[in-house]
């Protein structure tokens, strides 16, 4: 089993009147979820969470970016009528015609992918450490439990950011130590029951323009690294 | 292109020293690149990078914020079980046609294509939509996985954008004007 929790952020200029505005174009939204969380109320930082816990997603929206959680398949991200990115996309149409917004500044996506199965943390190991290690590093490491690889690049001039990490996945506490949280049922009976492989892909991009091909392309990108990564 | 590749140790052993290892990042062999690489490291560290570069990306910044949210600890508070849906997906819709027993909406199948589907629905699905009317807006939510469907219906009021079927009523306009027909004759201009 393969489980995906996906994060897709936008960032904007500050809303300074976001506490009425923001909260205004968010009412319209909340029959489609189930639970309301609001964080730091009354500060600047003040974020406000909408989710769907049967659907596995989750909105956040503060004063400087709106963020969409899903736990489940990117491929079903790719559809603009999705649930999750179709609400999403429509809280943020109307955020960007709030006439205090003063337009996009960035946007990133966090992709963990954890591929499950029946080994223990021994057998994972192993293969963790056949799949990336040389020979000279297999030989100084016998228990890969404990390493991972991490590999960033950066390009300045053109804006972007891309961070890849791959480890054994032991236990549940690797998410939490993320500070994820895991909203699909499956999943976290899964991931509490199981250990893998877990692959973690970061991309930002310097952004003005957002539409639903820009996430979609940004998404793309994000599952075929992955993918390249765990092959 | 030159990366910086790091192999850590998240515990308490670092590995290997510091080393620049250049490859290519979207490459589909990587893992095999990896492999036959020299390389590791025992850690990353943003004093090695140009200012620029440091001024771009504030490591301390991204994602942290927002992934690092400080949720509530896992399993503390009884997840229910719900049942799984595999496909969930958003319609916008107008109502266009109500009848006894059931309401004719136009769904926008597709915003990217513009493609739009009429479809019938009970009109019990839509007991919890105020004021409904033909026009009046809809959200209609399906959700399915194998052998099973079920349909959500929101009022879709201040949600839906009604200009996205105007184009249709438009079409709808031109039909019996013979525009589709081929021009099989001269016209004066």
């Amino acid at each position: 089993m393969t489980c995906n929790l996906i994060q897709y952020e936008i960032r904007y200029r500050p809303i300074l009147d976001f506490k009425d505005s923001l909260k205004k174009v968010l009412s319209k939204y909340v029959k489609f979820f189930d639970k309301i969380n609001i964080k730091d109320e009354g500060v600047t930082k003040e974020q406000i969470e909408l989710r769907s816990t049967e659907e596995s997603y989750a909105v956040f929206a503060s004063w400087q970016s709106l963020v969409l959680r899903v736990d489940g398949e990117p491929q079903l991200l790719q559809n603009r009528q999705s649930t999750p990115v179709d609400t999403f996309f429509k809280i943020f149409k109307d955020i960007t015609s709030l006439e205090s917004f003063g337009g996009v500044i960035n946007h990133l996506c966090f992709q963990l992918q954890v591929e499950l199965n029946e080994g223990d943390s021994r057998a994972n190991s192993k293969t963790f450490m056949d799949r990336f290690f040389s020979q000279n590093l297999r030989n100084e490491s016998e228990d890969a439990t404990k390493l991972l690889f991490s590999i960033e690049q950066i390009k300045s001039e053109e804006g972007t950011y891309k961070f890849i990490e791959s480890s054994v996945y032991d236990n549940v506490e690797y998410i939490s130590e993320k500070g994820l949280q895991i909203m699909d049922a499956e999943y976290l009976q899964a991931l509490n029951s199981k250990t893998g492989i877990a692959t973690e892909v970061r991309l930002f991009e310097r952004q003005h323009d957002i539409k639903f091909e820009t996430f979609k392309n940004l998404l793309t990108n994000s599952s075929r690294t992955i993918n390249a990564v765990a092959k | 292109m030159k990366d910086s590749i790091i192999v850590k140790d998240s515990g308490k052993r670092m590995v290997a020293e510091d080393h620049l290892y250049t490859y290519d990042l979207t490459s589909i062999s990587f893992s095999e690149q990896l492999r036959s690489a020299d390389f590791v490291t025992k850690g990353f560290n943003s004093k090695n990078l140009p200012e620029s570069v440091n001024q771009l990306i504030d490591h301390n910044e991204i994602f942290t914020s927002d992934v690092k949210r400080g949720l509530l600890p896992l399993n503390q508070h009884g997840y229910q079980v719900f049942e799984k849906w595999t496909v969930k997906l958003n319609f916008d819709a107008i109502v266009k046609d109500i009848t006894r027993s059931t309401v004719t909406c136009r769904l926008l199948i597709n915003a990217e294509d513009h493609a739009y589907e009429d479809r019938v629905f009970p009109s019990e699905l839509f007991s919890a939509v105020n004021n409904l009317d033909i026009d009046s807006p809809i959200v209609i939510k399906i959700k399915s996985r194998p052998g099973s469907t079920r349909i959500d219906v929101f009022d879709g009021s201040g949600i839906v954008s009604l200009e996205q079927f105007a184009v249709v009523d438009n079409l709808e306009d031109l039909k019996g004007s013979n525009i589709d027909q081929p021009l099989n004759h001269e016209i004066s201009l």
